[in-house]
């Protein structure tokens, strides 16, 4: 069993009369990428900065590392790497010298310091740019440096708050790929986002969390068995009876059937070949179908069902 | 802390606003000072007034003749005077070839013309003159029939002006004029301009104002390190900037600002040190942001230079007989007047006191600005 990086414990956090946080608990282990998902105004930002100690909270308890988080705690600071939301970086300075500076906040030897902020460079591939001012790069380039600046000094914990928002896919696959591999170092990741494929597609672990709450944890496959949605099937088809649809509703493992505009739509639960079984239906009664297609429960799904609304709302 | 500082001195030496306000902004406005009291210098000058006069036969025209006979000799004589009969100099007023026409008598008088108003300061002065003359006259006339044995005394305090009042001159420049003061004001306005450095650095250390803040917050080094190293920057940079702008007046324009260089630059700098302070004590107050905080700055100094001097001369003596107090804890008075010290006395006490208390207001904005940004924790952000 792995140790625990972080630990959040009963955390509330109240802007007057709003509760932000609300009794959040959650557990980190040690190399791990953990995601926390949830929309806009969720909380995710603002249990970052409790965590940060950034932030002051009306209860609860966090430990980094088996040790309580303080403003003062500048050993146990020198372990998280930062990359926040919004890009932080100094204008007047050039690529190199913004990683330089960041770095400089924990590594004190210069020859190391160097060493690192070449190695933050070429990690986040700008290599190229290492002489440009902030505001000569693209808003993915950006990002990256903001990234490098975040993960210089070789973190234990890097926190990575919506660190692809407003970023082109080459820039974010480029960021993604990064995190992966930072993690195959042996950092371990908290990484916030509100795209839940990005979440899917790096977190071994996931919390959703809406209201400040905590709705779900686990990983994806078991984020999606919490779910009664397994399948959706839709396909063109000119028309159907009200016996037919009924036929359908009565197949294994179908719980939901709906015909609207040509387009039949069943929603499954659980089982397997669920799609056969349904175009078996349709060639026995002889009906001509177009667009057949099959989508299996994404993290929106999960959201959707837990909460009753969509995770982009 | 070295890192710091070397970081904070590129950036401020990159931030082209900022060299604006601290350099480019002084030397326009003491350039345009230096036009404005060059002309006014220039008008002040004095021509010869030219005057008709009319002798009366008795012993006042006899004494008015010996005067303005008197007046009017010399390289460059006070009057250009023409004796003549009252009609004629009835005709030279008219014609405006005198600016005015003295007639002898118990009590001289002055006659000018209204139409030459071009030269009312020249009939003013006369009229001061004429003035002047009359009561001369009367003390004569009355301590010859009250003290006559004193007369020749009189005779003699008139011929010599500084018997009256013995110059005790506290100047080491003897160069130094009302205008200079001015300047003084306008090195003590540049000084408190560095403000806007120091609100940028309580603005980028407080953690709930900006995501760099932040970002620094949340670092492993200590908020009072990096507090005082970007502050050493920053007066440090805004010193040099303002140290150009100090050697372009007192050098290039030469308006006699550098009266015992080095306590010159001592000023500057304690000037400088205070100015940085007290934007980072002000930065550090409330929630507004770095463009809201440095305006509201910039709105802050500029009363402070007005009670100082800056545009109106005499403020600062109206303000110590006034509130005197004022004078001593406003920085932009204590400042000028570092500079005007050094320009009138001999001895340092009155600097030196100006000196600590700058010192001291400094050291109270930045113990107050770093109590203000270690607080542990935001409420929110």
């Amino acid at each position: 069993m792995a140790n625990t990086a972080v630990k959040i414990e009963n955390l509330v956090k109240r802007y007057g009369e709003v509760i932000a946080v609300d009794h959040l608990n959650l557990t980190i282990r040690e190399g791990e990428i953990f995601g926390l998902l949830g929309p806009n105004g969720c909380g995710k930002t603002t249990t970052i900065n409790c965590l940060l100690s950034l932030l002051s909270y009306d209860k609860g308890d966090i430990e980094i590392f088996g040790e309580e988080i303080t403003p003062t705690n500048y050993k146990l600071k020198s372990q998280i790497g930062v990359v926040m939301q919004n890009v932080a970086v100094f204008d007047e300075l050039t690529v190199s010298e913004n990683i330089d500076y960041f770095c400089g906040l924990y590594i004190r030897d210069k020859a190391l310091r160097k060493q690192y902020v070449e190695e933050a460079i070429s990690f986040v591939g700008l290599e190229h740019f290492r002489k440009f001012y902030p505001k000569k790069l693209s808003g993915g380039l950006l990002r990256r440096l903001n990234i490098a600046c975040g993960i210089a000094h070789k973190p234990k914990l890097i926190i990575l708050d919506e660190p692809t928002v407003a970023v082109d896919p080459q820039s974010r696959n480029k960021i993604l790929e990064g995190i992966v591999e930072l993690n195959k170092r042996g950092a371990t990741i908290l990484y916030t986002s509100h795209y839940m494929d990005e979440v899917e597609q790096v977190c071994s672990r996931i919390a959703i969390i809406d209201q400040g709450k905590n709705l779900a944890l686990g990983t994806t496959e078991e984020l999606k068995k919490l779910i009664k949605k397994s399948e959706i099937i839709t396909i063109d088809i000119l028309t159907l009876t009200e016996e037919d649809l009924s036929a359908i509703r009565h197949l294994p493992h179908v719980y939901e059937v709906s015909f609207d505009q040509h387009k039949l739509t069943v929603l499954c639960s659980g089982g397997q070949h669920n799609l056969i079984h349904v175009l078996d239906y349709l060639q026995q009664k002889n009906y001509s179908f177009g667009y057949v297609h099959s989508e299996l429960p994404s993290l929106n799904d999960v959201f959707l069902e837990i909460t009753g609304k969509e995770l982009r709302d | 802390m070295i890192q710091i500082i070397f970081c904070s001195l590129k950036r401020l030496l990159r931030n082209t606003t900022n060299m604006f306000w601290i350099l480019v902004f002084p030397i326009v406005l003491g350039t345009f000072f230096y036009i404005a009291f060059s002309n006014l210098g220039a008008s002040e000058s004095m021509s010869t007034i030219p005057v008709a006069v009319v002798l009366t036969d008795d012993y006042y025209g006899e004494a008015l003749k010996q005067t303005v006979t008197q007046l009017s000799e010399g390289e460059d004589p006070f009057l250009d005077t023409t004796f003549c009969s009252k009609e004629e100099a009835r005709k030279l007023l008219e014609n405006g070839d005198v600016c005015g026409m003295i007639q002898s008598g118990s009590q001289a008088k002055l006659s000018v013309s209204a139409n030459t108003a071009a030269d009312n300061i020249k009939q003013s002065i006369l009229a001061a003159f004429v003035e002047e003359f009359n009561l001369r006259c009367d003390l004569l006339i009355d301590t010859m029939q009250k003290h006559p044995e004193n007369a020749e005394m009189v005779i003699s305090a008139f011929q010599n002006p500084h018997a009256f009042n013995e110059e005790v001159s506290l100047q080491k420049n003897p160069n130094v004029d009302t205008y200079t003061q001015y300047f003084y004001n306008l090195l003590a306005m540049a000084c408190l301009y560095a403000a806007m450095a120091g609100v940028i650095v309580a603005v980028e250390n407080q953690g709930n104002l900006s995501t760099l803040a932040a970002r620094k917050t949340v670092s492993a080094q200590k908020k009072s390190t990096l507090v005082i190293g970007e502050l050493i920057a920053a007066a440090f940079f805004e010193f040099i900037m303002n140290l150009a702008g100090f050697f372009y007046l007192a050098y290039i324009l030469k308006v006699g600002v550098d009266a015992q260089l080095p306590y010159a630059v001592l000023s500057l700098f304690t000037g400088v040190l205070t100015g940085v302070s007290l934007g980072f004590f002000f930065g550090t107050l409330g929630k507004k942001g770095k463009e809201e905080k440095t305006g509201l700055i910039f709105a802050m100094i500029m009363p402070l230079c007005f009670l100082s001097g800056l545009m109106v001369g005499n403020m600062r003596v109206l303000i110590d007989r006034i509130a005197p107090v004022v004078n001593r804890i406003n920085p932009a008075a204590l400042i000028a007047d570092s500079f005007y010290c050094l320009s009138i006395f001999e001895g340092h006490a009155r600097y030196t006191r100006n000196i600590v208390t700058l010192l001291l207001l400094s050291v109270l904005f930045i113990g107050l600005g770093i109590l203000k940004t270690r607080r542990s924790r935001y409420a929110s952000i």
